[in-house]
């Protein structure tokens, strides 16, 4: 943002938008402070899934602290088929912020499962306002625990979220081609041995922030990406990521067969 | 921000042809009877999450610019007041976001019709000029910048509207055929996140210094001189008497008015104000001539008896310098006719140490001042 006595070109105009001015980050604000009891995950509601592992799924979402978007209370949807985002976020500005909450439980009477989180980026071929965009945005996940359980759950606005093991905070940049994208195994806590028991669940909390740092690097650039879950029996060894049927979707279920 | 529920992206596979293929190989397991062989899964996807940045844009007309503004060349006669041209205008428009907006120039140039021509820069009717000034005045204050957007500036408001009133006043010197620019940088950052309390601190224009802050006085470019202080190089202690004529100065003629008379010592300064001679139209116009005498005879070996020579514009000199009017000693242009420069040295006597418009703008110097 260096003007003078100089031409001032668009570019140069904006340059330093991102670095000037910003004010600090609000408190988000949301919901009280979570509790353990899945129960009382109150504003969550589950897909559904009709194979051998019903893994249902919560989810709300915020941005700049206003809830824009979460599972219905009392509706049953189909995550992909209704194409549930965590982030859908097009006009964001330096400063911009936001966070997803999401909510995995394993609801079968009988099975356990390991579960996985897979966030792949898909920065290859990127335009240069999307890769420049991707080295300014930050994504933070944490596994929801809460501190020795309490506050588990409680999403991203929750009193404990930050309290939570945390498993990536890093761009989306660094993420492509980092283990989250790979697919990695959701193993709160260093007890148990990592399964998902029937009525057990596992939660996570996500918060981007757009860095306020970096002129006008990135505008107009967008960053496309999946977070997929995937359950796998307790007994299986490997990244039931691997092996995909097809890129960007996810597929075949870790196993060879 | 808000979801775009109309504008999708692809999501790739869709999630029951995921499950269909997962239950496929579910499928093979079962039947080989290898249950550890081939693993039951559940995958759920979030599909088509995406992060999109904004854009920050202005356009000017409609029309998106890369941050300059340039009018003209505007050619004004010398008008009347009453006759003075419209102005030349132009809309300010944000493109995406809500934006602030600051508006400013570039520091003057030195152009000849800096001084003598008059412009008046209204924004959404209110002028941010203190009404009609010289331009290089103009240029200079705006230099630093002025926000121009009421509140924040949204992509559905009324653009901004910016008009500039050029005026070349009828008793301005004559710069017939000449023409000048004047153009304008805008700037815009957004508004979310940024505090109105914080807004200041955003005009990137504010700590613009102009390199030279003075203004030249020559070729009759319309500078009036308010004061001149001068320094005395005689030998010996010596009483100076200034007395400044013509151009109406005082309506006294030839004759003039003193506007200095006092004892003066060898390397001393001292300093003829305008204000001691009422001059037609300007009071604080030190007129088009003075004259300094310091008692001596001969002072400058190059002076004319008859005020019409000089001394040649020597490497410390002017080319002023003659007498005039029946008056003794050293004669000093002062309408601008000829360059009158801080550190020009007169007669050999007398050394210009500091010179000031009217306005209190001080007066360029030569190349070594």
């Amino acid at each position: 943002m260096t003007q003078k006595e100089s031409g001032l070109t668009r570019r140069e105009a904006l340059a330093g938008a991102g670095a000037v001015g910003f004010a600090a980050l609000g408190a988000a604000s949301g919901r009280p402070t979570g509790t353990d009891n899945w129960d009382e995950y109150t504003n969550y509601t589950y897909a559904q899934t009709d194979t051998p592992f019903n893994l249902l799924v919560g989810w709300r979402r915020t941005e700049n602290g206003t809830l824009v978007d979460s599972s219905a209370v009392g509706a049953v949807d189909d995550v992909g088929a209704v194409g549930v985002r965590l982030v859908d976020v097009g006009n964001a500005l330096p400063h911009d912020y936001g966070t997803a909450s999401v909510g995995l439980r394993l609801e079968d009477p009988e099975d356990t499962a390991r579960v996985w989180l897979r966030i792949d980026p898909h920065l290859d071929g990127a335009d240069a306002a999307s890769a420049a965009l991707a080295e300014r945005v930050t994504l933070t996940v944490r596994q929801d625990t809460g501190i020795f359980g309490i506050g588990s759950c409680g999403g991203a606005e929750g009193e404990f979220a930050s309290a939570g093991e945390l498993i990536a905070d890093e761009t989306f940049a660094d993420i492509d081609g980092s283990a989250l994208a790979d697919g990695i195994e959701l193993r709160p806590g260093l007890l148990g041995d990592g399964c998902l028991a029937p009525g057990e669940q596992r939660c996570l909390t996500f918060a981007w922030e757009f860095d306020s740092e970096g002129g006008n690097a990135g505008q107009g650039g967008a960053v496309d990406f999946l977070v997929e879950f995937a359950a796998d029996e307790c007994g299986a060894e490997g990244n039931p990521f691997d092996g995909n049927v097809a890129a960007g979707g996810g597929g075949g279920a870790g196993g060879d067969a | 921000m808000s979801p775009d529920d109309g504008g999708r992206r692809p999501s790739g596979l869709s999630r029951r042809r995921l499950l269909a293929g997962i239950g496929g190989v579910g499928a093979v397991g079962m039947a080989s009877g290898m249950g550890t062989g081939a693993y039951l899964a559940d995958r759920e996807t979030f599909p088509g999450n995406v992060f999109g940045a904004g854009e920050v844009g202005l356009t000017v007309d409609g029309d998106p610019t890369d941050g300059t503004v340039s009018l003209g060349p505007l050619t004004v006669d010398r008008t009347t007041f009453d006759e003075r041209p419209g102005p030349e205008t132009f809309d300010v428009g944000a493109s995406a976001n809500p934006v602030r907006v600051w508006l400013a120039t570039p520091c003057p140039d030195g152009d000849r019709l800096g001084n003598a021509l008059e412009v008046d820069v209204v924004v959404d009717g209110e002028s941010v000029t203190g009404g009609y000034r010289p331009l290089a005045e103009v240029e200079r204050d705006l230099a630093t910048g002025v926000r121009i957007d009421a509140r924040c500036l949204g992509p559905d408001d009324d653009p901004v509207a910016v008009e500039v009133f050029p005026y070349l006043p009828a008793d301005s010197p004559d710069v017939g055929g000449a023409a000048t620019d004047l153009t304008f940088r805008v700037y815009a950052e957004q508004c979310r996140h940024v505090a109105e309390a914080d807004a200041a601190r955003s005009n990137p224009f504010v700590e613009t210094e102009c390199a030279s802050a003075c203004v030249p006085c020559e070729d009759e470019n319309g500078v009036a001189v308010g004061s001149l202080t001068l320094r005395y190089l005689g030998d010996d202690p010596a009483t100076v008497v200034v007395v400044a004529t013509g151009g109406g100065a005082g309506g006294r003629g030839t004759a003039g008015t003193t506007v200095f008379d006092g004892e003066v010592t060898p390397d001393g300064t001292f300093v003829v104000d305008g204000t001691a001679a009422p001059t037609n139209g300007d009071p604080g116009w030190i007129g088009p001539n003075i004259y300094l005498d310091d008692g001596g005879m001969g002072t400058d070996p190059e002076t004319d008896a008859d005020g019409t020579g000089g001394n040649g514009g020597g490497s410390r000199g002017n080319g002023n310098g003659g007498n005039g009017g029946g008056h003794a000693g050293v004669n000093i242009h002062t309408s601008c006719s000829v360059p009158l420069r801080v550190g020009d040295v007169y007669g050999g006597l007398y050394e210009i140490a500091a010179a000031a418009t009217t306005g209190g703008e001080p007066l360029c110097g030569t190349e070594e001042n």
